[in-house]
């Protein structure tokens, strides 16, 4: 059964992973502006021009082989598992180190992104797909129920984030033991490593405000 | 939603998804190799199209040995037209040489590198001179008839099809491929 499945636009190939997680993206982009305003909005933005970007150059270090031997590589190739896990981490560096205002609630914007961004992608890649019916009704079921409770929920902040985390990854994990691809791939990966940063950069910003003396 | 039914999903979630694998690691059953299917190819509708057989051809390689694509039937085969004057040729057959080199007997996989030859200027020389300056060591056919353009309508390279064991086609990607979208396209073939 295959996995992934390939569309011609005009003379290009592109897999259907890319097209979902352009939609994934631009969903989480519009969920993440409607509940927590413009500030946070842009700081996704940065995050996924992070991503993209890391994702696409570091075919320079993963295959640097083939780059010095075809420069043109850069354009046609990407650097993978490893160029999109890098890219995240890159993407976590710029969301704690940036010098725009740290909005409030921006780490429970960028885990509502997270969570819509691998809703978007993995229900387009339901739709785009072959599957069986009862792993792609699974999918949509659980990821829509996901991105509904966490867009209600997230902005609570008696709530702690650590919960939704928890929440998030143990559900992805059971979607994923029902998938074909399982865990394999960048999908459940991305979603424990974002996660995971995410809650890092919370704390870390926590800890930088108690020193500072205050909220900015 | 309180902490205490987050805390109860959680482990709910945790305790299906290993319920869930360890049903599907009892499920799992050695693949069977569909020898029927290898036999069905008369009923199979030529053409380009997905599910159909593509024309066959005979063409020699650069080593000047013959090879004819039906008698590759029982194989999935990676069917590749190229030339060395384009760029994304050129940053596509490094990934294709470490694919090939990996490949063995059991992947059950045929790698056919098609040069057309009509659109190179210097002709064979310039696929030696290429042949030789990436260190190719699979198997180079020649399209000194113009086979890959006309019945294969090959007007963007590269071009790739990827066929299956009954020698239909599963896949036609246009533009370059990386080792790790060789590898997912022979494992998604059926």
């Amino acid at each position: 059964m295959p996995v992934t499945d390939y569309f011609l636009l005009w003379k290009v190939t592109l897999p259907s992973t890319w097209i979902s997680a352009l939609i994934g993206f631009f969903f989480a982009w519009l969920a993440v502006r409607k509940k927590f305003g413009k500030l946070v909005a842009d700081s996704w933005g940065d995050a996924i021009f992070t991503i993209i970007i890391v994702w696409k150059l570091s075919v320079i270090v993963t295959d640097f082989k083939t780059v010095r031997r075809a420069p043109m590589a850069i354009l046609y190739f990407n650097g993978g598992i490893i160029g999109f896990i890098g890219g995240i981490a890159a993407a976590a560096l710029v969301l704690f180190f940036s010098r725009k205002p740290m909005p409030n609630l921006l780490t429970q914007g960028v885990f509502t992104g997270i969570v819509f961004a691998q809703a978007g992608y993995q229900v387009s890649m339901a739709f785009l797909n072959d599957a069986s019916l009862a792993s792609k009704a699974i999918t949509i079921i659980f990821f829509a129920l996901l991105a509904i409770l966490v867009y209600r929920y997230s902005a609570h902040e008696e709530l702690p984030l650590s919960y939704s985390i928890g929440m998030f990854i143990a559900a992805h994990a059971f979607i994923a033991a029902i998938q074909p691809v399982g865990f394999k791939g960048i999908p459940f990966l991305a979603t424990v490593i974002a996660s995971v940063l995410v809650l890092i950069i919370k704390n870390r910003i926590e800890k930088r405000t108690e020193l500072d003396g205050g909220v900015v | 939603m309180n902490k205490k039914w987050i805390g109860y999903t959680i482990a709910i979630l945790v305790i299906g998804t290993m319920v869930v694998l360890m049903v599907k690691s009892n499920l799992d059953k050695p693949e069977v190799i569909d020898t029927a299917s290898t036999k069905a190819t008369s009923e199979a509708v030529q053409g380009l199209g997905q599910g159909e057989t593509p024309p066959d051809f005979e063409m020699k390689t650069l080593d000047g040995d013959t090879v004819k694509l039906s008698d590759l039937k029982g194989k999935k085969v990676i069917l590749n037209f190229w030339a060395t004057w384009c760029p994304p040729c050129k940053a596509e057959m490094p990934h294709m040489e470490n694919y090939y080199k990996k490949l063995t007997d059991e992947d059950n996989v045929e790698l056919v590198s098609v040069n057309l030859t009509t659109a190179e200027n210097r002709g064979e020389k310039a696929v030696e001179e290429f042949v030789e300056a990436y260190k190719l060591t699979f198997p180079i056919l020649l399209d000194t008839e113009d086979r890959g353009m006309s019945d294969y309508k090959v007007f963007s390279i590269p071009t790739t099809y990827i066929l299956k064991t009954d020698g239909t086609i599963d896949n036609q990607i246009v533009g370059p491929m990386d080792e790790q979208m060789m590898e997912q396209l022979v494992a998604d073939v059926e």
